[in-house]
């Protein structure tokens, strides 16, 4: 037997002996589920599962079930009266186990495994282990192992309770079982390359650290633990990944696998994902040259900016630095003053850059602030001399801004706009990802305690409507209020909380039928806003809505959101939320929004 | 009865529970509790109606593990149990009897998804059991075979060979009035021995391999019929397939070309075999020769054979079939006197070995027709089988 399984092979031997029970096959199959909650089984405790659970109405079953599971396929005897069921096969009955009777019948089943004495025995270990005598290691992993295993079974969804993140979610329980199994784990050292569009075979999940995704455009997006990276996301250009943090541990699989499930669902995950990259895209990361010769000293420090949205690059010598400045172009530089054998290396590098005409933005990070240092440098062309992190992001952040302003990116700086642009892009591309008719930003002012936003009106689609309501009005009230998402499924006009939408339809001539809302937040968990998405385009030819027909509500939007849009929304308000919070951003939007 | 509706809907419940788990009870046994309740028993406590039940339904120790784990399981809650005269409190209570339990806190707490966090901590994290939950549900713990004790045992009561032996101590009433009509004097009275059960009984059983599903079910009967047959001899002894292997394969050859051959053809040329063992204890461990044993118990004797006969795996195997005639032939010749048990139903005898020894062996399934069939047959009556050896 090979170690893994194929799961349609395990699939057949469970469908084998559901027929080969024929008129009781899917009561002996539920009998095989709780059959499958032992490690190891015999013919008695087979015996007293099927009295107890299988002998009264609406499952009865002969005897003879006994022999057939303990001699089918399924089973192996591993010793003298001593059955095992395959892992692969135990895993799939379990999974049944859970999905049809849930976590009570499990419990119960567990009392047959003779709980006193399995108490007794735990009981037994514990003192030992407490006493210092750790014989029992190995059970005790094992047992850890399979208990922390057997939590990711899928199981019916529950408020809250255990909610599989897309893309897992979108797969059969069958194949969720099959990519746990093939997923690799590896780790990555900082500044190893993690994963590339030119070596391309594989599709990674984020579980510990940052990965910082490169393009060949001098831009880069910081991919936190969660994120997906790989083959899938189909990221047009040249990308490199590479371990952010000292240590980065990724589930990675072969693409190959994932190519086998292609599904819509997972077809606009993949497309939310690329979105999400590639629009973050274009706020172009500002790159910083750190000249440090004890770089691991500043870890703490270059993360706490990173998070501000800027990259580092590292040198530990002033003739590397100058080497690096000749390659690239960078945004700022931050450099240390002492760099043995030269106590004045941060002045050095200043220097010399400044008399080649080198006028990129210079913040010294040593050990004082004194005033007389601050002034020497400043004297030499720097921004500052610092040795307060606080005062130095600062510093880093102005030189950035005032740079990129100037002269970098014109076109940022010209239109002003850029914001609202991805904005729009961002929110019409979530309108599109699940299918609603329109998506509406609403921002907090918090000032007026007012949600605004602008919407455009059916009869003309150039002119903008400004539209406020109060901050705790209607649906998108209710989630700044709550702070929760709400769904609100077709007839959106027979919910008794819908007087705000009926007027608001009223004055932008609308018809609203079904929402679906989600509250945005900014990093540090404030609420911020709401995007809410309006009428989920029924699939199928209708006529278009025609506004004379009001309150009829037309055959175009008689249909619900789901959970699955839900979550594909979920996956993208973190990005956006990020981007509102960028506060040039937010006058901007609160100045002039539409989507 | 009409005081309660909520033993309305639990006592039916309990007792169709209790038919179904094969205890001998019927209409009149249900009507012995209503009397009982009516007469003012069982009404104290939840345990005192327990015990009721347990007086009037259970007769055996294990039976009445069986129903106080039922009862247990359908009586409301404890705290619920008192006597309403009101119907909707009945259903209530019904409801209440299983009451979902909160999710288990391992659940609530699931990590983060977006930030799994790992952390090497030094040694292995202490066990805490506080978290675990022990579902509390009463269960039955005693096995439910399709056979049970006394059915078995009844059955087997009728397997009986009286004989007149050992010293005089019965008054023969038939003699002594035969006699003193012929001497036409008072004489002293006609003694004759007791009757006794001669009846002497081998059990052969097959163990291991696809009998591992079976063990305690042909331990139950065994144990059964060893204690409550009240036969004269009991002699149990375990083998693995076949008692006796080695059959000479030669008469075999006659029959190639043929893909599933029958031994009809070659029958009168196997020869009886005894080379084998017999073994005294389950775990085949302690072999005694099968010719000794044959010596010793199977003269006369009631031989029965219980053993699936190849039908549980479903296969013909050829091999085992010879060996099979081969040694029952030997049988012959002590016995003529045997029946097979097989614990599988008839219709898995279909196309397998079983169906082939089943043609010469009277066969029978291990229940409670079969045996009753079965000990016909060892009480001498006619069973046609296709192919007698």
């Amino acid at each position: 037997m090979t170690l893994a399984m194929a799961i349609d092979q395990v699939q057949r031997r469970v469908n084998d002996f559901q027929q080969r029970c024929g008129e009781y096959g899917e009561a002996a199959l539920h009998l095989a589920y709780h059959a499958a909650l032992p490690v190891a089984l015999n013919a008695e405790l087979l015996h007293l599962l099927r009295i107890n659970f299988f002998l009264d109405p609406p499952e009865v079953l002969p005897y003879t079930v006994e022999f057939e599971f303990l001699l089918s396929p399924l089973c192996r005897e591993i010793d003298e009266g001593l059955y095992e069921i395959e892992p692969e096969i135990r895993d799939v009955l379990l999974a049944g186990l859970t999905q049809t009777y849930g976590i009570d019948r499990t419990r119960d089943i567990a009392n047959f495994l003779n709980p006193e004495k399995a108490q007794q025995w735990l009981e037994t270990v514990e003192t030992e282990i407490s006493q210092g005598q750790g014989a029992a290691r190995e059970w005790f992993v094992a047992i850890r192992q399979e208990i922390e295993n057997q939590g990711q079974l899928p199981q019916e969804e529950e408020e809250g309770a255990l909610e599989l993140f897309p893309p897992l979610s979108f797969l059969s329980w069958e194949q969720q079982l099959q990519f746990k199994q093939r997923a690799k784990i590896q780790r990555f050292l900082l500044g190893q390359i993690v994963w590339a569009t030119n070596t391309p075979g594989t599709l990674l999940l984020i579980v510990d650290g940052q990965v910082r995704l490169i393009s060949d455009q001098k831009t880069s997006v910081l991919l936190e633990p969660g994120d997906w990276l790989g083959d899938l996301l189909d990221l047009s250009g040249s990308w490199q990944a590479r371990a952010a943090n000292r240590e980065v541990t990724v589930a990675q699989w072969n693409a190959e696998l994932w190519r086998g499930v292609m599904s819509s669902e997972l077809d606009r995950f993949w497309a939310s994902q690329r979105i999400r990259l590639q629009t973050q895209n274009v706020k172009a990361t500002k790159v910083v040259l750190w000249v440090d010769d004890n770089p691991d000293n500043n870890i703490g420090e270059r993360r706490a900016m990173e998070v501000l949205g800027i990259s580092f690059i590292l040198a530990t010598s002033t003739e590397e630095a100058l080497q690096k400045l000749n390659r690239q172009h960078f945004d700022a530089i931050i450099s240390d003053m002492g760099r043995p054998p030269d106590p004045q290396a941060g002045y050095t590098l200043l220097d010399r850059l400044r008399s080649n005409g080198d006028e990129t933005p210079f913040v010294i990070y040593a050990g004082s602030s004194n005033p007389t240092h601050v002034a020497e440098s400043r004297r030499r062309g720097a921004v500052g001399c610092t040795n307060n992190l606080d005062e130095l992001s600062r510093m880093v952040l102005l030189a950035i801004s005032k740079g990129s302003e100037v002269e970098k990116n014109p076109s940022l700086s010209k239109n002003g706009n850029d914001g609202k642009v991805i904005l729009k892009s961002l929110v019409n591309e979530v309108k599109k990802l699940v299918n609603a008719d329109r998506g509406t930003l609403w921002i907090i002012d918090s000032n007026r305690d007012q949600l605004c936003t602008k919407i455009q009106t059916v009869d003309d689609s150039l002119q903008e409507l400004e539209l406020r309501i109060p901050a705790r009005a209607g649906f998108a009230g209710q989630v700044v209020t709550t702070g929760k998402p709400l769904l609100v499924p077709f007839d959106l006009y027979n919910h008794s909380n819908s007087q705000t939408e009926k007027e608001i339809d009223l004055q932008v001539g609308y018809r609203t039928c079904s929402m679906l809302c989600m509250p945005l937040f900014s990093r540090n968990s404030s609420l911020i806003g709401v995007i809410q998405l309006v009428n989920k385009i029924n699939p199928g030819e209708y006529p278009p809505f025609d506004p004379a027909s009001y309150p009829e509500a037309p055959e175009c939007w008689k249909a619900s959101f789901n959970r699955t849009d839900q979550g594909l929304i979920k996956s993208l308000n973190i990005q956006i939320g990020e981007m509102l919070e960028n506060s040039e951003l937010l006058e901007h939007i609160i100045n002039s929004i539409n989507f | 009865m009409t005081h309660s509706p909520t033993l309305l809907e639990v006592l039916p419940d309990l007792f169709q529970r209790l038919r179904r788990r094969g205890f001998a009870i019927g209409p009149t046994d249900y009507e012995a509790l209503r009397q009982a309740l009516r007469a003012g028993f069982g009404w104290s406590s939840r345990e005192a109606l327990r015990d009721l039940c347990n007086a009037l339904w259970a007769k055996s120790r294990r039976e009445q593990e069986t129903l106080t784990a039922l009862f247990e399981q359908l009586a409301p809650d404890p705290d619920d149990w008192h006597y309403s005269l009101e119907k909707d409190d009945s259903l209530n209570h019904d409801d209440d009897h299983a009451p979902t339990p909160e999710l288990p806190d391992v659940e609530s707490k699931r990590p983060d998804k977006t930030a799994p966090k790992t952390q090497s901590s030094g040694g292995l994290p202490a066990i805490s059991l506080a978290d675990v939950k022990v579902s509390e549900k009463p269960f039955v713990f005693v096995p439910q075979f399709p056979l049970t004790y006394r059915e078995v045992a009844q059955t087997w009561r009728r397997l009986r060979r009286p004989v007149r032996t050992g010293a005089l101590v019965e008054l023969d009433i038939e003699g002594t009035i035969a006699r003193h009509s012929r001497l036409g004097v008072a004489t002293t009275v006609v003694l004759q021995p007791r009757r006794r059960n001669m009846a002497r009984l081998l059990l052969l059983v097959d163990r291991q391999g696809s009998m591992d599903p079976f063990h305690r079910f042909c331990d139950e009967v065994c144990t059964a019929i060893q204690q409550a047959g009240r036969l004269e001899e009991t002699a149990l002894y375990y083998f693995h397939n076949v008692p006796a292997e080695g059959a000479d394969e030669q008469v075999l050859e006659e029959l190639t070309g043929q893909l599933f051959p029958a031994l009809d053809p070659v029958l009168s040329q196997i020869q009886p075999l005894t080379e084998g063992s017999l073994y005294t204890d389950p775990d085949l461990l302690s072999p005694e020769p099968l010719v000794d044993v044959f010596q010793s118990y199977a003269a006369g004797a009631a031989v029965v054979l219980i053993s699936d006969a190849g039908a549980a795996r479903n296969r013909y195997r050829i091999s085992r079939l010879l060996d099979t005639i081969a040694f029952m032939k030997a049988l012959r010749t002590y016995t003529s006197h045997y029946v097979w048990l097989n614990p599988l139903p008839k219709r898995y005898w279909l196309n397998n070995t079983a169906a082939q020894i089943a043609r010469h062996v009277p066969m029978f399934p291990l229940d409670r027709d079969g045996i009753q069939q079965a000990v016909n047959v060892l009480r001498g009556q006619q069973h046609i089988i296709e192919k007698p050896l």
